[in-house]
């Protein structure tokens, strides 16, 4: 069974970008444009993964990350966030906080991003697919 | 007649009286017995009248010296006494010139002590209607002066200790601390231990009045005299919470904007890497090599409205104002947005007046201020609803109104929202921007073309921004004015 990932960002280019490196390495993707949309289906479906934004309208990346540390089904997936944000944000706290895996500073290598999900999912690349 | 005169006049007197004698006693027409009486008689009556008029010239001299203002005419001339007298005159006059010198000094002193108390009142007034409180110390640290709003940094009776709760004390105390909060006596010990050092010593701190919490800086600097001999200390206190607030809002602002300029720049990037890694397909690679295309002229775009806000503001963009027709403004604009609230499926109509509204206005500015509302409504209301653009006459202005059912303007922000990066922060989360749409369009339509703007809202209702531009066109008024008359 392929993983599935959800990405969650409300630029649609980086969401295209990433989806295609993702279904490219075989993983199933399912892509949102709001915290709010991918926590709603998060409930319904509980994903391998989540790859999320920070700032996004409706819900944003952290209070999206709360959510889903919340649910019981959701508790343990590896969430990576994205952030253009720079020094003003203090990555470890949240790393800490909220559990988050990994924090990857726009723009960011895709080709990177590939391989801390991965890594987040134990998986070697013979494994995939 | 004066004093010598009546000498001379009672010498000739007696001498003509002698003569006379002497002929009638030669021509033997009277005894010589007879002479003797005429002349002691004529000598006598002259030495009476001779002491008369002296005794009237002493009267006058003591009148004068009792009261010196009131003869001082008569009192001129000279008398018997002669100079004895002119002397005693001078004198008097001269203790009259220093009494009158007394009195003149009294009343100058008076004038200057009135205009010194006007000039205290005037600069106490001054002092009292500054925002930035003053604190004046005397050189033994005893509180001098406080203005009105320094006196928020003292510690009333009340918050005293109960055994020096007598405040009309407590001013003149040396003991800082008593009388001014802990922030302030603190700062006003260092300045004063450490003045060979410096002239002046300042301090930021919070404190809590009526309620609100402040950001202030205080700034205490030693006063000298000329001599360098220490005459106290004066503190100034600044309320530094909107330099804060400023600051802050201009951290979000450079946060917001490196977002802005990050997410297509990732976009970018990403694609670029997918192209090298050949990771796509060559039709899939012809797609991304359009999106970068798009990201690219989406980063120009931000940086130009930047650019444009910076360049518009400081006044190096030109204004080009000409006579237009405003309806042709808005419908240009509304073609503009008409694409995006299609996308949005948001029915968008554009309601123009049917009259030609002449306006005498930069077009590619006022159309940028109208676009940026007109996006605005579009960006903030949520899908399948209504935005409506408007114009109409109205005495000598034209009206612009656009109107949206979106999710509408908190009461708390509405004095805000032309504010330079500020954004709502209600809505904040609902879209992208920089907080710079609406600042722009505030300054394009009052400064630019001393025109208003005005918004009402509701939230869950809508927002509705309305723009007056004054109407009437000018190139056209000063042609008329510079062409000769027709008929000339």
């Amino acid at each position: 069974m392929n993983h599935l990932i959800y990405i969650c960002d409300d630029d649609s280019h980086i969401v295209r970008a990433i989806s295609m490196k993702l279904r490219k390495a075989g993983f199933e993707v399912e892509c949102f444009p709001n915290g709010f949309e991918c926590w709603e289906k998060a409930r319904e479906q509980a994903p391998h993964m989540i790859i999320t934004d920070l700032q996004m309208p409706l819900m944003n990346g952290l209070e999206l990350c709360e959510k889903i540390r919340e649910l019981e089904t959701t508790r343990s997936i590896p969430i990576t966030l994205l952030t253009g944000k720079g020094f003003e944000f203090d990555h470890n706290e949240y790393m800490q906080k909220l559990k988050i895996t990994n924090v990857m500073v726009k723009p960011f290598s895709p080709k990177k991003l590939l391989t801390q999900v991965q890594e987040s999912l134990n998986l070697t690349n013979d494994v995939i697919g | 007649m004066n004093f010598s005169g009546k000498y001379w006049f009672l010498i000739l007197l007696l001498l003509t009286v002698s003569c006379v004698d002497n002929l009638l006693v030669m021509s033997q027409i009277v005894s010589p017995g007879y002479a003797l009486i005429i002349a002691l008689t004529a000598s006598l009556t002259g030495w009476a009248w001779l002491m008369k008029s002296i005794k009237n010239d002493q009267q006058q001299i003591t009148a004068c010296l009792r009261n010196p203002e009131l003869v001082r005419p008569e009192i001129q001339r000279k008398n018997f006494y002669g100079s004895v007298f002119a002397e005693a005159i001078h004198k008097m006059e001269e203790s009259d010139t220093e009494l009158s010198t007394t009195n003149q000094v009294k009343t100058m002193l008076k004038a200057r002590v009135n205009s010194l108390l006007k000039k205290e009142a005037l600069v106490e007034s001054v002092l009292d209607n500054l925002e930035t409180g003053i604190l004046i110390f005397g050189a033994k640290q005893e509180l001098e002066f406080t203005n009105r709003v320094a006196n928020s940094f003292l510690i009333t009776a009340s918050d005293q200790d109960h055994t020096t709760s007598d405040s009309s004390l407590s001013l003149g105390k040396p003991a800082v601390e008593k009388t001014v909060i802990p922030e302030l006596a603190k700062l006003l010990a260092k300045t004063i231990e450490r003045k060979e050092a410096t002239l002046s010593r300042r301090t930021e701190f919070e404190f809590t009045c009526n309620g609100v919490t402040n950001q202030y800086r205080a700034i205490a600097t030693n006063l000298s005299d000329e001599n360098h001999g220490a005459l106290g200390t004066v503190v100034v206190v600044e309320n530094i919470g909107e330099e804060a607030d400023e600051k802050t809002q201009h951290a979000e602002f450079v946060s917001s904007v490196a977002h802005e300029l990050k997410t297509p720049m990732s976009g970018i990037k990403a694609y670029i890497e997918m192209l090298l890694d050949g990771d796509c397909e060559p039709d899939e690679a012809e797609e991304l090599y359009g999106f970068i295309n798009d990201q690219i002229d989406r980063l120009t775009r931000l940086v130009n409205s930047m650019l444009n806000l910076a360049r518009i503001e400081s006044g190096v963009v030109e204004i080009k104002r000409h006579d237009h027709e405003l309806n042709d403004i808005l419908k240009t604009a509304a073609d503009v947005i008409s694409p995006t609230a299609t996308e949005k499926d948001i029915t968008f109509t554009a309601e123009l007046s049917d009259m030609y509204l002449p306006v005498f206005v930069d077009k590619d500015m006022l159309g940028q201020a109208i676009i940026n509302l007109l996006s605005n409504a579009v960006k903030y209301t949520p899908n399948g609803r209504e935005v409506r653009l408007r114009s109409r006459m109205e005495d000598t202005s034209a009206v612009i109104e656009v109107r949206d059912t979106g999710m509408g303007i908190p009461e708390n922000s509405l004095p805000h929202i032309f504010d330079r990066f500020y954004r709502v922060p209600e809505n904040n989360r609902s879209a992208a921007g920089t907080g710079l749409g609406l600042a722009l369009v505030h300054f394009i339509v009052t400064n630019v073309h001393n025109g208003s703007i005005s918004v009402q809202s509701k939230v869950d209702e809508g927002t509705c921004f309305t723009v007056t531009i004054p109407l009437g066109h000018k190139e056209q008024k000063r042609k008329k004015q510079l062409a000769p008359p027709a008929n000339a």
